[in-house]
């Protein structure tokens, strides 16, 4: 299965609408400018092939992660690089990046960081493409990028990777939102999303 | 509102929690309010129910709140609200009057009807956040603590290589003179271990050259000034004495009480023998090891004082080699050197007593300084001298007084109740020689007091 561009083109723009009432929620939080922008997403072919490449090395992550099922099963996934993570953690609440309590602060902030973003994504797609999806409890996690990947999602699953560029004051944070939808899931939001043009 | 009667029915279950629980429909009503939230808020449920959220909480307006609120009734997953990034979402007072920290989540339920509610559920972790400060607050001042300690240790590391490694001599006694702590130097002057000196008190180095009078001396002045700086003798432990400067000062506990002595000194034997040595050179003579003028100078003015004070007598030889010229132009200048020994030793051993002081005057003049010795007694030391030197045979042909070398002598004896001063001595010493010369040479001439 190959996505054409106007499909490519609208997943983008739907996690875009996502990720910019996100951006609207985080800029409030932190009394000055946030700016949030995903200059680029790829469709990737399984879960599989992203689990065995070198996407992120064997580097340690901080992930929060979301299960879902309902109209569409999957899990969605804000992941950080452990620096950039402090470095985020240190912009929202107003650390210094050398604190020795960033550490312990580390898991409430993001876990709520990540609840914005996703619960702002996962509501845009199913606004958009009127879907009914169940959510899981959100999870936070710290391991590598294929320790984090092995839920029990099947491989065969479509991985959607949106790359997020957190620009917070003057701090330029890096962070990714992973989309994984089920084989037969990503069947019907390419539909629904054929069906709106 | 039907959903407002089922979610009644339902909801109860959440009064008996121990959290602030509450939910609101689609337009931001009010449909419950537990019994938690009543005791946190003091709002009654039966006047809050039914009113709009929005409107009793107005901070909830924001869009940081309305927004994700709103995200629940369209679909959207839980929304979490950390106290570290919101602090509350129902403002609840403390006594202290600062609001409580909440973490709180709210989540969508759907009724059987498919109506959708969000449910509030707020948890007060104000207590938790201050433990954690607190425990945050008691860690940082243990790792302040922790760093002073080490800028401490390191101070008293650096300190302690300094005083080990010194070349002075280190001795810390506690205040009843027992040795706490020595030094590698202590040992190297002293000869005695650190496990020999520990327990021991600095008397183990006394040399026995200094009185008890001394040391009361010394530890007077220690205790009233809190200094004292000095040279005494020590004795090492081979045995052998050494002359040391030290200084002793007192150590204060931060209470301002005595706690230690401590004790810094150096062996000076080697300046000492140096010190020795440049005294020696500028006070004898050359060639002839009696004093020199110098030296009979000052000597002679001490005699004189004490000579007052303790109302003795004092007598002065001038003795002069005879004919000595012609000695040094029949034999040359090194026979002549030769000659002026042999007759400084002669006078030395007739000078022996302590204060006795023979000193080369001029080139062929001798003074001989004879304290406590009348006038009697010096004209027959005098007269001795003359003798011997004669005795000792040393060929003069060219003399015309003896066939050996010769002297003249004159002899002058002050005594209390004659009041002249040390340069009328040496000058009626000198007319005395002059009589002596006068009278045809190797003779003797004393001064009579008129």
């Amino acid at each position: 299965m190959q996505l054409t561009p106007e499909q490519t083109d609208a997943l983008a723009e739907i996690v875009n609408i996502g990720v910019g009432r996100a951006a609207g929620i985080l800029n409030e939080m932190v009394d000055g400018s946030v700016d949030l922008k995903v200059p680029s997403i790829e469709v990737l072919l399984s879960r599989k092939a992203l689990r065995e490449g070198k996407l992120f090395g064997g580097q340690m992550l901080s992930c929060v992660k979301m299960p879902f099922n309902g109209s569409l099963t999957g899990c969605a996934y804000l992941i950080f690089r452990s620096d950039s993570a402090l470095n985020l953690v240190a912009a929202l609440t107003g650390e210094r990046v050398d604190s020795p309590d960033l550490d312990s602060m580390k898991v409430e902030t993001l876990n709520e960081v990540g609840n914005i973003i996703i619960n702002a994504v996962m509501g845009s797609i199913g606004n958009i493409l009127d879907k009914y999806i169940d959510y899981s409890v959100p999870a936070y996690e710290e391991s590598t990028f294929s320790g984090i990947l092995s839920s029990n999602v099947d491989d065969d699953a479509w991985v959607v990777l949106a790359h997020t560029d957190f620009s917070i004051e003057k701090r330029k944070i890096k962070g990714n939102i992973l989309l994984v939808f089920e084989l037969a899931s990503f069947d019907s939001v390419l539909s629904a999303i054929d069906s709106m043009s | 509102m039907s959903g407002t009667a089922s979610g009644h029915t339902n909801f109860t279950l959440f009064d008996s929690l121990p959290i602030g629980a509450l939910v609101i429909n689609k337009e931001f009503k009010i449909v419950y309010w537990n019994r938690t939230l009543e005791v946190w808020t003091g709002m009654d449920k039966n006047r809050i129910v039914g009113k709009s959220l929005l409107d009793s909480f107005p901070n909830l307006n924001q869009k940081k709140y309305a927004d994700r609120i709103k995200q629940i009734f369209t679909g959207a997953p839980s929304a979490v609200f950390s106290s570290l990034l919101h602090r509350y979402l129902i403002p609840v007072e403390g006594k202290d009057g600062s609001f409580r920290s909440q973490n709180s989540t709210v989540t969508p339920m759907v009724s059987p009807s498919g109506e959708v509610f969000a449910m509030f559920f707020i948890q007060d972790v104000t207590e938790l956040s201050a433990r954690i400060r607190d425990f945050k607050n008691m860690r940082d001042k243990a790792i302040q603590e922790i760093k002073e300690r080490q800028k401490v240790e390191e101070k008293l590391r650096l300190m302690a290589a300094v005083i080990e490694n010194t070349a002075e001599g280190v001795i810390i006694t506690d205040t009843q003179g027992n040795i706490q702590i020595v030094n590698k130097s202590f040992t190297k002057i002293t000869g005695y271990s650190e496990r020999e000196a520990l327990g021991n008190t600095p008397r183990l180095l006394r040399s026995g050259r200094h009185n008890e009078h001394f040391y009361n001396n010394m530890w007077r002045q220690i205790n009233e000034t809190g200094f004292w700086v000095g040279e005494f003798w020590n004795k090492r432990k081979n045995g052998s004495i050494y002359p040391q400067k030290t200084s002793i000062s007192p150590v204060m506990d931060a209470n301002g009480k005595l706690s230690h002595y401590a004790g810094i000194f150096l062996d000076i034997t080697d300046r000492k023998i140096v010190e020795d040595e440049l005294r020696k050179l500028s006070t004898t003579d050359g060639l002839t090891d009696v004093s020199n003028r110098r030296n009979f100078d000052f000597t002679l003015d001490m005699e004189w004082k004490r000579t007052r004070r303790d109302k003795t007598p004092l007598s002065l030889l001038m003795i002069d080699i005879d004919r000595f010229k012609l000695y040094n132009d029949t034999y040359g200048h090194l026979a002549g050197d030769k000659c002026i020994q042999s007759v400084a030793n002669s006078l030395k051993g007739f000078a022996n007593r302590p204060g006795d002081l023979v000193a080369r005057y001029g080139g062929e003049e001798f003074t001989v300084l004879l304290p406590g010795v009348d006038r009697l007694n010096a004209e027959t030391i005098a007269q001795s001298i003359r003798s011997h030197i004669e005795f000792l045979e040393i060929p003069h042909p060219t003399s015309g007084v003896s066939k050996f070398v010769s002297i003249s002598a004159g002899v002058a004896t002050v005594s209390i109740d004659h009041g002249a001063t040390p340069s009328e001595l040496v000058e009626l010493a000198d007319k005395a020689l002059y009589q002596a010369k006068r009278a045809g040479r190797n003779r003797i001439y004393v001064y009579e007091n008129k």
